[in-house]
């Protein structure tokens, strides 16, 4: 199964994951968020779909996203989520800090 | 956390189930979608709800995290605890009332004397640099005293000399009559020197302050400042205060601005609330020699200069100055340098140590209370095994079981300081009442405040803390087998040694507050027993003040004989008198002797009152030769004078005899004794023998401000009312005041020795009574624990009495250590209060055995009741006791 192919994400940027994929584009709710990381991924990344919803519910008390309630495209009531001045900061922040520790990853594994 | 997180959590939390509800919604639709995504890839109908259910992950355990996530654990949790604490505290309702109400009383102390002791010793003057500010004082070889006051020139010089001082200003406390719309009131008024605010760095709330302007420009100077005080109470706090003219004096003076909000002239424990310059001296204090002083000096040290160093440079530059103005200084006329940093009329030195020793003898209360608490908690804790077997059984955390002991414990000290607040204020406002006119100035600083409340908080925590956290560590040791078998041995030590040590710690500090208590009251004792020389009971004293009356030009003589003619014929008068001088109210006056014939000692200094004939009579004071005043000694001032002298006078002047004998005062006068009398307390109820002379009014130019006196058949405060409407029949306008009696006047006098005793006392009685209480929970515990063994002990054929020598037998070991203990910890304790006693030493034999005595006999009634009880058993009823 591909499965196995999957990698779990790095601990830690579960939350600059789904801040990233509210950056871009529309309101998503919960399951287009979990398909889009998936998508964007190219199916590498696996996000355990049910620690979504705790990420999500913390950056709401964070202030980083809004929720706010809506319509599917077959009229079922969903929460679309989205970025706040505050998350679109945030997500600054943990790319600016995400790149600066992969880069320096990267120069130690790099062959000598 | 920031305020929209805050806000977010807190609308979470209102709307809890219905967010529970939506995240459950968003799960369901999440299942939903990706069931149906599964299906798209492949995966059988069947199937795919299940394989979406596995790939989210376990649902209740996601929900859980999301709640918790918003709500406040922490926080539920305390409300939990606080409702089970509140229950098993309202199980044993005595226990939390004598734990509220100790706790109210040690913390309710302690706060107020902390907020005396703050008031008193930890104050600064609220002006620039106040650590650094010091009093000028010069030793006074002639008349053995300490000079307060400078002359101008002596200033001015002084300010242009480098003696280390930044800064200095001069001021000359007086009280002025302030008339506004008709209304006369007296106000303490500082006359001050024009760099007075600038070198305080007070600032105006409105309008200007004074500055060096005003100080010199001659007659031009006729305006004031206020106090933001006086300009609230008197004035209403309205902005047109600025530029109104007002009465001081008499005297028309313009306001000219307001000082800023907590500062009332350059002493912090005598409020002035009005500043003139100096130009104005003339028309508010009268005019005087200008080598006289009247000038208090007050300056500020450069940093980095000790007081030490700047008199050392004064010793030499300010008696060159004196030396220089023709004044007669001798080398030994040293310059002192007192603490300052509490401004002019500081009660640093008088009520300083004493409140610091008040607050180690609440402080020590407040030990005695907790121990108290921690004894009984501790005796609660064994009583409480089995159910802290029982929830250690089943799976509880020790560290949950001491929360709850702990947060008991909180709970008692939260409410006990809640009450004490209570009881700080009333015993703050009884303080001061019996600090008298002395503490007028003071209680402003003791009122509610910030500061005092914030030591109050942290001394609740800190005692909760205190007395909870060992009974609460101990109740967590249990051992939940032996617990539940219900064997109170479970706990560490069952024997409950820890609570017998904390009870013998009460027993020492008690017996060392008890022996302070008795020191104090001993001191009182002996203070009211001193032999003043004269007859204080049923004496009647007020002060009028003719300086700002039209009789102040001529007149006054009359005035105050027709005055001593209406007093005299009050039916409950005995005898009355004027004086110039009040006794024991440490106002004084003093002169030189120039020439004592057959007189060669070295001193020549005497105290001196100006008295109207009756003086000794209406005082008691006994005529022991001679005659006293009478309407005979009219002699002009200048020529020949009489006096009548004290016995100590003439013993040490005029070698005993001294009937007819003359000698000459300073300023060249010659007075011939006419009498002699007893020798009584003349400045201050604890001075030695003093030489005092007395003059009559009606050889000198007549004093405009004297202090009537008259003794009085009966109640001698009754008659002060009656006294003032005769005045006030006579001319309503004369000033009346310092209306009181000599016994009042004494007790004044003793008014820190009053403090001590009745403090001291209210706290060994509060230590005891708590010790007792201890004493008596803890043998009643043992003795309910042990009624098994007096049953078994009892069938095998042991006495009552037995029973009973045995139960008093333990409480006389807990009492006998913390005597051990105690009655060397008293002693050493008492010579910290060596300086304060007055007639017994500070180890006291007779004060110690008493307070042991005292100390035993309520620990031996405490102990008899449960020992009493455990003799009364009935030994089978013991023996199926469970």
């Amino acid at each position: 199964m591909s499965e196995n192919m999957r990698d779990e994400i790095p601990p830690g940027t579960l939350d600059m994951l789904i801040l990233k994929t509210l950056a871009k584009g529309t309101d998503k709710h919960g399951f287009e968020i979990a398909e889009a990381i998936r998508e964007s991924s190219e199916d590498v990344l696996h996000v355990e779909e049910g620690s979504l919803y705790p990420a999500l519910q913390r950056m709401l008390i964070k202030g980083l996203i809004h929720g706010e309630w809506g319509k599917t495209d077959e009229n079922r009531r969903a929460r679309y989520y989205r970025l706040t001045p505050a998350g679109r900061k945030q997500l600054q922040l943990e790319m600016e800090r995400y790149q600066r520790v992969a880069q320096a990853i990267a120069r130690i594994l790099q062959p000598a | 956390m920031g305020f929209g997180e805050l806000w977010r959590r807190l609308a979470y939390m209102i709307n809890a189930r219905k967010e529970a509800e939506r995240l459950d919604d968003e799960v369901r639709l999440h299942m939903e979608l990706r069931a149906r995504r599964l299906r798209e890839e492949g995966v059988s109908p069947e199937d795919a709800p299940y394989a979406a259910r596995r790939e989210f992950g376990n649902r209740t355990r996601i929900e859980e995290t999301s709640h918790e996530l918003w709500s406040w654990t922490w926080l539920e949790q305390l409300f939990r605890d606080l409702r089970y604490a509140g229950r098993t505290l309202r199980k044993s309702p005595s226990f939390s009332v004598i734990a509220v109400l100790s706790l109210a009383v040690a913390l309710g102390s302690t706060t107020s004397i902390f907020s005396f002791v703050r008031a008193i010793v930890i104050m600064h003057l609220p002006v620039t640099g106040a650590d650094r500010l010091v009093i000028l004082r010069q030793h006074n070889e002639q008349f053995h005293m300490e000079n307060c006051c400078f002359s101008d020139p002596f200033f001015q010089r002084l300010k242009k000399e480098a003696v280390g001082f930044e800064d200095a200003l001069a001021v000359i406390p007086l009280q002025v009559s302030l008339t506004d719309r008709e209304q006369t009131e007296n106000v303490q008024a500082e006359i001050v020197s024009g760099n007075y605010f600038a070198m305080l760095g007070v600032r105006a709330a409105e309008g200007r302050l004074l500055d060096a302007a005003d100080g010199s420009s001659e007659g031009g100077g006729y305006v004031c400042v206020i106090s933001n005080r006086l300009w609230q109470e008197r004035f209403g706090g309205s902005a047109d205060v600025i530029g109104r003219r007002i009465l001081l004096n008499n005297e028309p003076v313009q306001i000219v601005g307001v000082t800023a909000p907590g500062f009332t002239g350059a002493g912090l424990h005598e409020p002035h609330d009005i500043q003139v310059p100096a130009s104005i001296t003339g028309k508010l204090f009268g005019n005087y020699p200008v080598w006289l002083g009247f000038n208090q000096i007050l300056a500020r040290l450069k940093p980095g200069v000790t007081p030490a160093q700047a008199v050392a440079r004064l010793n030499v530059v300010g008696l060159q100055i004196e030396k220089a103005l023709g004044q007669n200084t001798s080398p030994k006329d040293v310059f002192f340098a007192r603490d300052g940093s509490q401004g002019l009329d500081s009660r640093k030195s008088e009520f300083g140590k004493p409140v610091l020793l008040l607050l180690g003898l609440v402080g020590t209360v407040l030990l005695v209370a907790c121990a108290n608490l921690a004894a009984l908690l501790l005796v609660r804790s064994v009583e409480r095994t089995s159910e802290a077997g029982v929830r250690l059984a089943l799976g509880g955390s020790r560290a949950t079981l001491m929360r709850h002991f702990l947060t008991e414990s909180m709970v008692l000290a939260i409410a006990g300081g809640v009450a004490s607040w209570g009881f700080g204020q009333v015993l703050t406002a009884f303080l001061l009442k019996l600090l008298g006119p002395q503490a007028e100035g003071l209680s402003q600083f003791v009122r509610p405040n910030p500061a005092v409340f914030a030591f109050s908080a942290a001394l609740t925590l800190v005692a909760g803390i205190l007395f909870g956290l060992l009974p609460a560590w101990r109740a967590a040791q249990c051992d939940p087998l032996l617990a539940i078998r219900g064997l109170v041995n479970a706990v560490p030590g069952g024997r409950s040694l820890a609570s017998r040590v904390l009870i013998a710690g009460q027993i020492a500090l008690s017996l060392v507050l008890l022996f302070g208590a008795g020191l104090f009251v001993r001191t009182l004792q002996n203070l009211r027993s001193i032999d003043v020389g004269f007859k204080p009971e049923n004496v009647a004293t007020l002060r009028i003040d003719l300086r700002n009356t039209s009789y102040a030009a001529n007149g006054t003589p009359q005035f105050y004989e027709n005055l001593l003619r209406s007093v005299r014929e009050l039916p409950e008068t005995r005898a009355a008198s004027l004086t110039t001088i009040s006794v024991l109210t440490g106002s004084m006056a003093s002169t030189l002797l120039q020439e004592v014939p057959a007189y060669t000692g070295s001193d020549h200094m005497s105290y001196y009152s100006v008295v109207s004939n009756g003086y000794f009579r209406t005082l008691g004071i006994p005529l022991i030769a001679g005659r006293d005043f009478n309407s005979d000694d009219r002699a002009a001032p200048k020529t020949e004078g009489v006096a009548i002298v004290n016995e100590h006078f003439a013993r040490q002047y005029l070698s005993g005899d001294a009937i007819g004998k003359a000698f000459t005062m300073s300023g060249g006068r010659k007075l011939r004794v006419v009498g002699v009398v007893g020798t009584a307390r003349y400045r201050w109820l604890k001075e030695e023998p003093q030489s005092v002379m007395y003059l009559p009014v009606t050889q000198w130019t007549f004093p405009k401000s004297l202090n009537l006196q008259v003794r009085t058949s009966g109640d001698a405060a009754a008659t002060l009312e009656r006294l003032r409407a005769l005045i006030r029949r006579i001319d309503p306008i004369v000033p009346v005041d310092e209306m009181s009696t000599m016994e009042m006047q004494i007790d004044q006098a003793l008014a820190r020795e009053r403090l001590l005793a009745f403090l001291s006392t209210l706290m060994g009685g509060i230590a005891v009574t708590l010790a007792a209480i201890g004493l008596y929970g803890v043998l009643s515990f043992a003795v309910a624990r042990r009624t098994r063994e007096i049953g078994i002990r009892m069938a095998l054929g042991a006495g009552r009495e037995t029973i009973l020598g045995q139960f008093l037998a333990e409480s006389g070991w807990i009492v006998g250590s913390g005597l051990a203990v105690g009655v060397p910890l008293a002693l050493a304790a008492g010579s910290l209060a060596a300086s304060l006693l007055y007639g017994l030493k500070s180890q006291d034999i007779l004060t110690a055995v008493l307070a042991t005595v005292v100390l035993c006999a309520v620990a031996f009634s405490a102990a008899l009741i449960p020992a009493w009880r455990a003799a009364r058993l009935d030994p089978m009823g013991a023996l199926r006791w469970e």
